[in-house]
């Protein structure tokens, strides 16, 4: 890159920044105009307020979302106290169940974001996914929920404590309560819309597979036939993909980056992540196509992607958009 | 399929590593693939994968392809998926948890129901550091689980991943008996053979492991 294209980039970088600053400060936001400038990214002190407004956990007229916001901690707060605090009065033996599954997956959580290390940090993650899996029954916790919940609290603390949640274990934001709330809730709106991913069987899941599976053959048959041939399935390695919302194949800053483009979404945790797994795949088509079972498996679970930069995730954001407008709007393109 | 770009082995058997969660799966994997404990362990989501070459003792090369497994029940559905044309399993507790010893015929009836019949199971008491620093941690002895693997029919080791007491000799204990049901099995495998079975095609196009197991016979 030349110094001047260089210049270009950033300045298009700050003059889109810009627009997102006066489209969620405007008195009415224009939901569509922000998800067009939040497809490309997003600053992390920006971050979590976009993402609350696209998730529609803030609302768009200004003046309403300080009572908004007021009305939904307070809510929490009560939830915290009730189902929390006062939970040996009445736990049932699902619900045991469901906090000693949390409790062993608190110190698997995020463990190299050294504040994740933290008690204090490991109380907000315990009681936001208890009080979530005592209020939604019909799947209870499921292990990778804590995974989703981690990246809302990442993000959320970061105007905050900037990069220090990243770098070192430190104590917490003094809004921490409110920053908790809101994590709740927004992990509540994600999940609900893929909730039946987190149902016994995960019919949800099997059927992003499926869908997966359709969109790889009309772009590349040759490789859905080499993975038949050597009995891959797309469930043994996918499924921790949907099941986790790519959390594991991506470092935290290229992982902002995919969900900020899942935000600008409609429904876009169900639709457009099929989209963005197809492209992983296909991305590799050359490589895969080479490789027998055990080879694709060890690939497939272990991304090369551990040095990606902004380049290559606006690269496979595009190319799921692309495939996304090639087979989502015409399904039976994809039926063909 | 004729495979040349794979390493040399006379026979590829298909492991599952299963057990409640938390009982130290990945740890024990981690510990005998890397020789290391995974560096930020997090809970296995689906099925993570590795392969391993091993000379057995007895019998040849062998290549292990393990699968280990989440543990958590809501997925017992999806694990299952897994088993299929597993030859061999590692069912792990954890010796301080009775719970997760309690669960283990379970685990062991949804292994015999959705592997192959004949499949070799290792019963495995994982953690044992545990006992050693504080003995009355130690729920279940070693004689509850030596005995419920006999009356089972399952083979039987106490382990610890975490100060490497018998891991290796866990996994490729296992690999050793597979070997030896196999190869007493011999001939009257011929109908599984002709099954496009992954596994057994690889056996047959295999010349090596032909001769190896007309040898075994």
């Amino acid at each position: 890159m030349t110094e001047e294209t260089k210049t270009n980039v950033n300045t298009q970088h700050t003059r889109r920044i810009q627009q997102i600053q006066v489209e969620i400060s405007a008195a009415e936001c224009d939901l569509t105009t922000l998800r067009s400038l939040v497809w490309h990214g997003v600053d992390c002190e920006l971050r979590s307020y976009v993402w609350q407004l696209l998730i529609g956990y803030l609302p768009v007229t200004l003046d309403r979302r300080a009572q908004a916001l007021e009305r939904k901690r307070n809510e929490y707060l009560q939830y915290r106290a009730e189902i929390y605090e006062e939970r040996s009065q009445h736990q049932t033996e699902k619900h045991l169940k469901d906090l000693k599954q949390i409790e062993d997956d608190i110190p698997r959580t995020q463990p190299d974001v050294p504040m994740f290390r933290d008690e204090p940090i490991r109380e907000v993650l315990r009681r936001i996914l208890y009080i979530w899996s005592v209020r939604h029954p019909a799947s209870g916790y499921v292990q990778g929920i804590n995974d989703l919940c981690s990246i809302f609290l990442i993000v959320f603390m970061m105007p905050y404590c900037s990069f220090r949640i990243l770098a070192e274990p430190g104590s917490l934001p003094e809004n921490m309560d409110e920053l908790e709330a809101d994590a709740y809730w927004c992990l509540n709106i994600m999940v609900e819309s893929i909730q039946d991913y987190f149902f016994p069987s995960s019919p949800g899941i099997q059927r992003a597979l499926i869908k997966i599976s359709e969109i790889i053959f009309r772009v590349k048959q040759e490789l859905i036939y080499h993975f038949k041939g050597e009995q891959l399935e797309m469930i043994h390695f996918s499924f921790r993909w949907f099941n986790c919302m790519f959390i594991r194949e991506f470092s935290l800053p290229m992982l902002f980056r995919v969900w900020d483009a899942l935000f600008t979404m409609q429904d876009g945790f169900r639709i457009l992540s099929v989209y963005i797994a197809a492209a992983i795949v296909l991305r590799w088509e050359k490589e895969l196509i080479g490789k027998n079972f055990s080879e694709l498996m060890i690939f497939l679970q272990n991304l090369p992607t551990s040095r990606w930069t902004e380049r290559e995730i606006e690269e496979l954001l595009s190319q799921s958009y692309v495939y996304f407008t090639w087979f989502e709007s015409s399904p039976n393109h994809l039926k063909a | 399929m004729q495979r040349t770009h794979d390493e040399d082995y006379d026979y590829l058997y298909k492991i599952v590593l299963v057990g409640e969660a938390g009982v130290g799966k990945t740890h024990l994997l981690s510990r005998y693939i890397k020789g290391t404990l995974p560096k930020n362990p997090t809970s296995t989501i689906g099925v993570e994968f590795a392969t391993r070459t091993v000379p057995l003792e007895s019998g040849g090369i062998v290549k292990a392809q393990i699968w280990d497994t989440a543990g958590q029940e809501r997925y017992r559905a999806i694990t299952c998926a897994h088993y299929r044309r597993a030859v061999g399993a590692l069912l792990v507790y954890d010796v301080t948890n009775e719970k997760t010893f309690a669960s283990v015929k379970r685990w062991m009836e949804e292994l015999r129901e959705n592997a192959e019949p004949d499949i070799v199971i290792l019963l495995v008491g994982n953690k044992v550091d545990l006992c050693d620093r504080n003995p009355d941690s130690r729920k279940i002895t070693k004689e509850q689980g030596a005995r419920f693997a006999m009356e089972n029919g399952l083979l039987f080791e106490e382990t610890s991943a975490i100060t490497i007491v018998r891991v290796k000799e866990a996994f490729e204990g296992l690999l050793q008996a597979i070997y030896n049901v196999k190869s007493q099995a011999g001939n009257t495998r011929s109908g599984r053979m002709s099954q496009t079975n992954h596994l057994a095609t690889q056996l047959a196009t295999n010349p090596k492991a032909q001769e190896k197991k007309c040898c075994g016979n």
